[in-house]
């Protein structure tokens, strides 16, 4: 535990020297919904509103404090032999790769307080189901982290993420509900099975009570939303969709994970 | 009476790669270090000595063979005798925009037990440089804070792979006292270098490897005794006298001679020429230094190896 926090002291140290992480890391993923949800105001908040403030807030959390970052953070370790080096000593392989991932993962955990903070004063909503959003973003941050470390295998350093990490920015995106409100049915629900709208679905019935699908629908005179226990009911899907990725992410970055550079 | 040694290596190969692209980097190679000995490893580049130290430093598995080290198998055991071992890498692994002292802290805290960062710094001279960043270090400046690496967690075994490379003379002089000094407060030290003097004036022990196998080894001593002293001069007027027990060869301009008796030898060859009234120029004689036998290793192997090639 001491030598984790070791190494993600010497990251936020890192992290603060650089300006341009920093930026993408604290602005990035709170200018977007947070303007987007104070221009939408309409006496208060409606679910929709705030359901598409929460995924704008994901797609810039995941993809650029967790993903992005953590892909160039690692890329950039290697580069520097730095994983070669920590190899030799006592830290444990999961040491090693959790150490530099602690700023990502307060990050998130503190821009979420504030973003949820930011949608009670505008009007919207109280969580329904605080446990699912706490799944949710726990949940997404492990998947985007296992996702940087395979995209990392074929990242040679920072500059090389900004083209490494496009399928995965891709694949992001294509979970996100406007575009999969808008496609054909079955390719919709082929999307659902993307990391993001796993996270997405989870966020929106946690915070909403109701799943992704209900809230496109939604008319104006809306039926009641799920209460704590029902939304419990369908979060199986997202639920079991995110540990697949988790879970596949992690099996594939064990085999091909690279801890020195190719000479 | 000698204990366990602190690192034994038997019958260890290291293989690359497999089938038709097999390459063998260590070749069935046997070495030991007593506890509290400084070790050398030599080698020309590529003879395979990182490949061996990381073996025994359980970076990498043996394909054949076994090693011990601290009496555990290093890869298996990992968990208990990494706390004590110490590694010097040949390049680098700091990021680069910490400083000197902010990186050092970083690696000391991922020690059992590490000696205070300023202390360590102060040891290999960079106290001064703490608060520069890793990246504005010179090459001399980078690879002594690498030696602070590997000593501030109290190594009882320390692993120095080229620690001079790069080190000014002063620098260099500082960085073997340091090593002297570890090495009387009992540590055990495996060395790499590709300096003959460093190695001469430091190693216990040394091993010279050439293409994956230890073609010598033993203590400096043992490793000259097996050679021949050499005597060079300018070619004379006169055809030489028959020198007993030595080999004379003439290279365009230069007579060079080589013997086991180089005070008899010599004295033969003053002898003649003073009663044949020969003045003898360029006359060098020298004891067998590592550095002649090195060259002389690495010349004769390859030379086998050319004449090998040629009859296959």
């Amino acid at each position: 535990m001491n030598r984790i926090a070791t190494l993600s002291r010497s990251e936020f140290t890192l992290l603060g020297r650089n300006r341009l992480l920093l930026f993408n890391a604290i602005v990035l993923p709170l200018i977007f919904p947070v303007g987007m949800l104070y221009l939408s105001r309409d006496g208060g908040l409606s679910d929709k509103s705030v359901s598409a403030g929460l995924e704008v807030f994901a797609l810039f959390l995941l993809v650029f404090v967790v993903f992005y970052n953590l892909l160039s953070v690692y890329a950039t370790r290697r580069d520097e032999l730095v994983l070669k080096r920590l190899r030799t000593g006592e830290c444990s392989d999961a040491e090693i790769l959790a150490g530099p991932a602690v700023p990502s993962w307060v990050l998130t955990a503190l821009l979420t307080v504030v973003i949820g903070i930011a949608v009670m004063v505008l009007g919207g909503s109280a969580p329904v189901n605080p446990v699912l959003v706490l799944v949710a973003v726990i949940g997404g941050a492990a998947l985007f982290t296992a996702l940087a470390l395979i995209t990392s295998a074929v990242t040679r350093n920072a500059e090389a993420a900004q083209i490494t990490c496009m399928p995965i920015l891709i694949l992001a995106t294509a979970g996100m509900s406007s575009i999969r409100n808008v496609v054909p049915d079955n390719i919709a629900r082929i999307l659902d099975f993307t990391p993001l709208a796993a996270v997405v679905d989870l966020l929106n019935l946690g915070w909403l009570g109701r799943t992704t699908g209900e809230l496109a629908d939604l008319g104006d005179a809306p039926g009641a939303a799920a209460g704590f226990v029902d939304t419990f009911g369908s979060a199986g899907q997202p639920l079991l969709v995110m540990l697949a990725w988790i879970v596949g992410s992690v099996l594939i970055a064990n085999v091909h994970f690279r801890w020195e550079p190719r000479s | 009476m000698k204990g366990d040694p602190v690192i034994d290596v038997v019958g260890m190969s290291r293989r690359y790669g497999s089938g038709k692209e097999a390459f063998d980097a260590v070749r069935n190679l046997d070495l030991s270090v007593q506890e509290g000995e400084l070790f050398g490893l030599l080698g020309t580049n590529g003879a395979g000595k990182t490949s061996t130290l990381e073996v025994i430093q359980g970076l990498s598995r043996a394909s054949a063979g076994t090693v011990r080290v601290l009496g555990r198998d290093p890869v298996r055991n990992r968990k208990q005798i990494r706390p004590s071992l110490g590694i010097m890498l040949q390049k680098g692994g700091l990021p680069q925009d910490l400083t000197a002292r902010e990186s050092l802290a970083m690696w000391a805290g991922t020690c059992s037990n590490p000696l205070p960062v300023d202390e360590v710094l102060e040891r290999v001279d960079m106290r001064d440089r703490g608060d520069t960043r890793v990246k504005f270090l010179s090459g001399g400046e980078a690879r002594r804070l690498d030696l602070a690496c590997a000593i501030v967690g109290r190594p009882l075994v320390l692993f120095l792979d080229e620690p001079t490379t790069g080190l000014d003379p002063e620098s260099r002089r500082n960085t073997w006292q340091l090593i002297a000094d570890l090495k009387a407060s009992g540590v055990t030290i495996m060395l790499t270098t590709h300096y003959l003097d460093e190695a001469e004036s430091l190693c216990d022990q040394l091993a010279i490897m050439h293409r994956g196998s230890v073609v010598r080894s033993g203590t400096v001593a043992d490793v000259v005794a097996d050679h021949p002293a050499q005597i060079k001069l300018h070619r004379p007027g006169l055809p030489l006298p028959a020198l007993a027990g030595a080999e004379v060869r003439v290279e365009n301009d230069l007579v060079l001679i080589t013997t086991r008796t180089v005070q008899e030898t010599l004295t033969e060859l003053l002898l003649w020429a003073q009663h044949n009234d020969v003045l003898l120029t360029g006359l060098d004689a020298r004891a067998a230094s590592l550095e002649t036998v090195f060259l002389s290793i690495a010349d004769q192997f390859d030379h086998h190896a050319t004449l090998e090639g040629a009859s296959a």
